[in-house]
């Protein structure tokens, strides 16, 4: 108690009391005082000063000066039965000049050194993405692979930890089968895949029956009552149009088609009823059918006359997809496969009555439709190419480009070709012999890993491309698309402002979100929120998988405004809004005037910021009760970048004074903290844990008063998550700055930090504090960074 | 032939029944000989089963008379029926203190080079006892070795060196499989890696891959090479593989496993039934002479798994196990469930050892009732089954709890109770590998190989 009292006055006093303003200086007062244990070759607890000669180690070890700072201010060091006693003034000035240090880095007496990334396995999450950005496809690759473990409270694109191991390489195979199949279940994924075509050749989609993907298929609506159907064709003998049905080919109850038999045009509905006409149309000449449903009523055209009408309507099935020159298994229609189709076009309203009649005759109407099949207009998209090994070439080279985010090699382009020669052998038509080449890049190295190329013994700047791929992978977790691709090529995204502009871009494309999400449940440590981290069923029957998941996506849309909105980066821990769900909202006690499990910004009242967020305090709990020392622990670790050393591994037993037993939480961890080895660490921690005791262990308010008040070891007394975040915000912002800026540059990088990084972090810093502390200015910088920017071999020997 | 399903069946009986009279009608429907019955000699099996959090000495202490065995404590009870066929060793100490991610990364290995400031960037110290074996022997089977562990729960899950005890080298953990399903799939050739209905062009795939790989490895630096070494390694088991179960006697072995039922498709809800399913695909592996090595972590180091399903259980294990630590006095903040005292929170903590000495039985059970040669699977098998801790609340690193089982083809003395009193654990692990068939100078700390 008498040293409190004695630091909260010296903290008025002048401070050329005692001087500490040098190395030497600082020396002195150690080899005076700490040497009986942390000097002349001994290290208690791992710390000796004997190697201590410059401002240097301070920035070098900065985890361990930051306790000799708090262990001098606080009065811990040296300890009461220490030989010589430290007087207050040379304490004061002793934790001054560690503090002052610290604080103000002068870069220049760093080693300059950008750091070495080996080359880095895409994980699960990027390889996840590449794929869908690499095909166009939404197919979720993340169940097919393991998840990737990271190191401490690293993140698991650290390139160090990604390793490579046969049940891998196992699993890369099936994931490389499994995605190809998608694409080509996908006519459209398929051309964008393989735009060349040997003379010849049909793209895909034009060969008949065609079957529209889902996402087509939806764009189609033939349930509503209202749309209409344009085709123009030619035949002899007939056979289904087009028609909703299910993609396998059987014909079901609310199924529809219009189709032709016996010459006559029917549109029929499963199990329903039909529409007939008496019109022939099988003389082998073109002719335009139109159908056209309004308000329910289907209506057949033909050659610019109505040729029949009847109610007949059913809502879509789902499952059913649009298809054309098919309809189903039934006796009453066959394929079309005889003569032609020239297009479909689907109009998501009907036609008025002169436009029927205008477009059913062949003329142009103003009315653009909403899905259109026509493999002759598409015709100038797809690229011909005079031979099928041009054609061949010219695809693989394109799509090696973009899987290998770099030119492919000469080699690897007669590799690559002589694998799709090989499945041409072995009978695969044109589209389908591309398979094997796509699959064996999917499980290469070149797709796997982004390998730069050789780093000199020298730092030199990373290649346009390399740049292009940091960049896209850091803000995207995926590749770089088309424009940045470009960026690349020509060499601009070298030039600082147009690198600038591109992570603008970048930043303001959705495909941000991922980086945002990644970074931020992990960096916070809720990714395992409703998996591996869950509160108990029993106590606490409302925290449904629903909500659990609702947490965390708060979190994420919540990170994102800020980072994405570039607002300044304290917004984190002290804002007036959150997004909730009518779940989540009932879960804070907000009103809940809306509904709907989709999550929506809303002012909040007696919360603000991650610290009053239910994901961040259900993680930092037990399954049935709130731990003051897990939330305690989760701020100094998590926000401010201080991991306490991990309690001695001889607990002894706790005294229980006077044979009375500790009836609260805080009264049992007061007992506990009387045991010295406890409190020098639990006296940080426990009281940044009680000032949201008002929160239960899911991030509900406790109902009545809670005693939320906490004083730190200083002096320092807070109240509840407002003060304590006004204490975050003031005398703790550089710190929880600092953490911010380092856990973004090592998610950036792939790699945590190493010293030399620290002119780097300084940069960040000062890129902050110059930009209103605004989260765009910290992205910028990082970018900007020396390490991020920059390789060179990995150092000899590290200092 | 009436496969797994029927075992399924049997298996849920049994999981009703007590669990003494253990009677395991799927494999005796199936001819329960092992594939490689006919072989002049069966091949020794190694199983490596970590048990985290640590484990005191009454749930690990046999009482014994001029060195034999005679009685089990309560809390091994489940192991009483095979006392006869494993040996408790005491004393072992291990140069480790301290900390649980050393702890459970450094199990198979040796002591923590570094203690606490063990890194898995930095590495582990070496290749993991069970790896060193693998690659002595791994490659007459079409798995070198197979990894397995428990689907983590807590918020320790994620962490590499928690989730490792088998190492390839210092700094490459092998990953791990968790679901029953896919293990089932691997083993035979089910994976959707086999290439289903289509023609299989995996060694197409293979052979550019290496290609691939060579030329990229050129354009590196030799810092950068390491990595794609890594990679080369991986795709040259996969290749040898491929290459085994093109062989004929693969042949036979994929006709008995295609009549397998698999197991059921994720992670069973009830625990027991999942820990049950592992151990079912370790048997599974063995008896099909798939691997020779494996190993399981029956859950992660420092595992935070709420054991709320054992009755009278209220707690998540590693919080369990500081059992001296009743500082929150609550484990619930309504205050109706409370730890009263030190001795309720130990006797939740010895509960839960237990009940994974239970499972270990079943597995132990399971091998005894498969005959393979004039023997059975167990006989043919050496099972190390361990901690890193003595007292979990202690992270004590001196009694270490160390069991091993099987027979290792008449190597061993089962039944025994040996004391190796202060010596170091990795003295085992010489002997372990010797047993094996592997020779190795010295391991950690020691050139000492211990009697067992």
């Amino acid at each position: 108690m008498g040293f409190r009292i004695v630091i909260l006055l010296l903290v008025w006093l002048p401070s050329h009391l005692a001087a500490v303003d040098s190395v030497a200086a600082a020396q002195a007062v150690f080899q005076k005082y700490c040497f009986d244990c942390h000097g002349n070759g001994k290290a208690k607890a791992g710390i000796s000063f004997d190697e201590f000669s410059g401002e240097v180690d301070l920035w070098r070890d900065r985890g361990i000066w930051l306790r000799v700072r708090d262990a001098v201010r606080l009065g811990d060091m040296p300890p009461e039965k220490a030989e010589h006693a430290l007087p207050a003034a040379e304490r004061k000035a002793l934790g001054d000049w560690v503090a002052h240090t610290l604080q103000h880095v002068d870069v220049t007496k760093i080693p300059k050194h950008p750091g070495h990334v080996p080359p880095r396995r895409l994980n699960r999450h990027e390889y996840a993405y590449t794929v869908q950005d690499l095909f166009g496809i939404e197919f979720d690759a993340m169940p097919l692979l393991p998840e990737d473990l990271v190191e401490g409270g690293g993140f698991d694109n650290a390139a160090a930890t990604l390793s490579v191991q046969p049940l891998l390489i196992e699993k890369y195979i099936g994931a490389a089968r499994q995605v190809t199949e998608a694409v080509w279940r996908d006519d459209e994924a398929l051309e964008r895949l393989l735009p060349v075509l040997p003379p010849g050749a049909m793209p895909p989609s034009g060969n008949l029956p065609f079957t529209a993907t889902a996402a087509q298929s939806k764009r189609t609506d033939m349930g509503n009552g209202a749309f209409a159907v344009l085709v123009r064709f030619k035949t002899q003998t007939g056979g289904a149009l087009f028609s909703k049905a299910p993609a396998t080919g059987e014909w079901v109850p609310g199924a529809k088609t219009l189709y032709i038999k016996r010459g006559r045009l029917i549109y029929d509905i499963g199990w329903l009823g039909n529409l007939e006409t008496r019109t022939r149309v099988d003389d082998g000449e073109w002719h335009h059918a139109l159908l056209n449903v309004v308000d329910g009523r289907a209506q057949i055209h033909a050659d610019g006359e109505l040729l029949g009408t009847r109610r007949l309507t059913q809502p879509d099935k789902a499952e059913h997809r649009f298809r054309i020159g098919v309809a189903g298994d039934d006796d009453e229609f066959q394929p079309f496969t005889e003569g032609t189709i020239a297009f479909t076009r689907f109009y998501d309203q009907p036609l008025t009555a002169a436009e029927a009649q205008a477009a059913s005759a062949g003329k142009a109407i103003a009315r653009k439709p909403v899905y259109v099949w026509d493999p002759a207009a598409q015709k100038p998209t797809v690229k011909p190419a005079a031979t099928e090994a041009e054609a061949a070439r010219r695809n693989l080279e394109a799509f090696l480009q973009q899987a290998f985010r770099r030119p492919p090699t000469t080699e690897e382009m007669t590799r690559y070709l002589k694998l799709f020669a090989h499945a041409r052998g072995q009978g695969d038509a044109f589209h389908e012999a591309f398979r094997l080449p796509v699959k064996t890049a999917l499980v290469s190295p070149a797709f796997l890993f982004r390998a730069e190329s050789t780093g000199g013994a020298r730092a030199q700047r990373v290649t346009a491309f390399e740049l292009a791929n940091r960049l896209s992978y850091f803000l995207w977790a995926s590749q770089p698309d088309a424009a940045l691709r470009e960026r690349a090529r020509s060499g601009e995204l070298l030039r600082e402002e147009i690198l600038r502009a591109e992570v603008k871009r970048l930043l303001a494309d959705e495909r941000a979100q991922r980086f945002v999400e990644r970074f931020t449940l992990q960096w916070l440590r809720i990714d395992g929120l409703g998996t591996r981290i869950k509160p108990d069923a029993e106590r606490f029957p409302q925290a449904t998988p629903a909500l659990l998941r609702a947490m965390k996506e708060e979190t994420v849309l919540f990170a994102d405004s800020i980072m994405r909105g570039n607002q300044p980066v304290t917004r984190l821990l002290n804002a007036d809004y959150t997004f909730v769900n009518t779940d989540l909202a009932r879960h804070y006690g907000m009103p809940t005037l809306f509904t709907g499990a989709d999550l929506k910004r809303r002012l909040t009242k007696n919360r603000g910021g991650l610290l009053t967020q239910a994901s961040v305090l259900t993680v930092s709990s037990s399954p049935r009760r709130t731990s003051p020392v897990f939330r305690g622990k989760w701020i100094l670790e998590v926000l401010l970048g201080q991991t306490p050393p991990p309690p001695p591994a001889n607990v002894p037993e706790l005294k229980t004074e006077g044979g009375t037993e500790a009836k609260t939480i805080r009264e049992a961890l007061a007992q506990h903290r009387r045991n010295a080895a406890c409190n020098s660490c639990h006296k940080r921690i426990d009281p940044l844990g009680f000032a949201l005791e008002a929160f239960d262990a899911t991030g509900r308010l406790r109902p009545g008063p809670v005693d939320t008040e906490a004083q730190l070891q200083d002096g320092t007394r807070f109240d509840g998550h407002t003060g304590l975040r006004r204490m975050l915000l003031t005398r703790e912002q550089p710190a929880f700055t600092r953490q911010l800026a380092t856990r973004l540059l090592a998610y950036a990088l792939g790699r945590e930090l190493e010293f030399t990084d620290e002119a780097a972090v300084q940069g960040l810093l000062q890129a902050l504090r110059e930009n209103d502390l605004r989260a765009e200015a910290l992205i910028q910088a990082v970018v900007a960074s020396y390490p991020f920017q920059y390789r060179q071999a990995p150092a000899s020997e590290t200092p | 032939m009436k496969p797994f399903r029927q075992f399924r069946l049997s298996r849920r009986t049994l999981l009703r029944g007590a669990g003494a009279a253990l009677a395991l009608p799927w494999l005796e429907v199936m001819t329960p000989r092992s594939i490689r019955a006919a072989a002049a000699k069966p091949p020794v099996r190694l199983g490596c089963l970590y048990l985290p959090n640590g484990s005191p000495p009454e749930a690990w202490s046999p009482k014994s008379t001029g060195g034999k065995i005679t009685a089990l404590t309560s809390e091994m009870a489940a192991l009483r029926p095979f006392m006869g066929d494993l040996q408790i060793i005491t004393g072992l100490q291990s140069e480790l203190r301290g900390s649980h991610p050393a702890a459970g990364a450094t199990w198979l290995v040796r002591p923590a080079p570094e203690g606490d400031r063990i890194s898995a960037r930095r590495g582990v110290g070496g290749a993991s006892m069970d790896q060193l074996v693998a690659k002595a022997i791994g490659s007459d089977t079409p798995f070198t070795s197979l990894e397995l562990i428990t689907k983590p729960e807590g918020s320790f899950g994620r962490s590499i060196l928690r989730n490792n005890i088998s190492w390839s080298s210092a700094t490459t953990p092998l990953p791990r499989e968790t679901e029953p399903r896919a293990i089932f799939n691997r083993l035979t050739g089910r994976s959707p890696a086999a290439g289903g209905p289509r023609r299989d062009d995996r060694q197409s795939i293979l052979d550019a891959i290496v290609a691939d790989a060579r030329s990229l490895r050129t354009r590196v630096s030799a810092a950068d090479r390491d990595k794609l070494d890594e990679y080369f390694e991986a795709v040259r088991a996969v290749e040898k593989r491929l290459e085994l179960s093109r062989k004929e006697s693969q042949a036979r072995l994929d006709q008995r496993l295609a009549q397998a039922t698999p197991p059921p498709a994720g992670i069973p809800e009830d625990h027991e039934a999942y820990l049950r399913l592992m151990f079912d695909m370790m048997v599974l592996a063995y008896w099909t002479d798939s691997t020779r090595v494996a190993t399981f972590m029956l859950d992660h180091e420092q595992s935070n798994r709420y054991f709320n399903f054992l009755p009278g259980v209220k707690g998540m294990w590693h919080a369990l196990s500081h059992w001296r630590d009743i500082s929150g006095r609550t484990e619930d903040d309504d205050g109706k469930t409370s730890w009263t005292s030190r001795d309720v929170k130990r006797a939740q903590y010895l509960k839960v050892i237990e009940w994974h000495h239970r499972q270990v039985a079943y597995f132990f059970n399971r091998l005894k009732s498969i005959r393979e040669g004039d023997g059975t699977l167990l006989d043919h098998s050496l099972i190390l089954y361990g901690s890193p801790f003595a007292d979990g609340h202690e992270h004590a690193s001196k009694q270490l709890p160390v069991m091993l089982a099987g027979h290792a083809n008449g190597q061993l003395q089962p039944g025994m109770h040996r004391s190796h009193q202060g010596k170091p654990l990795e003295g085992i692990y010489l002997s372990v590998m010797d047993k094996l068939g592997v020779r190795v100078e010295a391991f950690g700390g020691t050139d000492n190989a211990l009697e067992i």
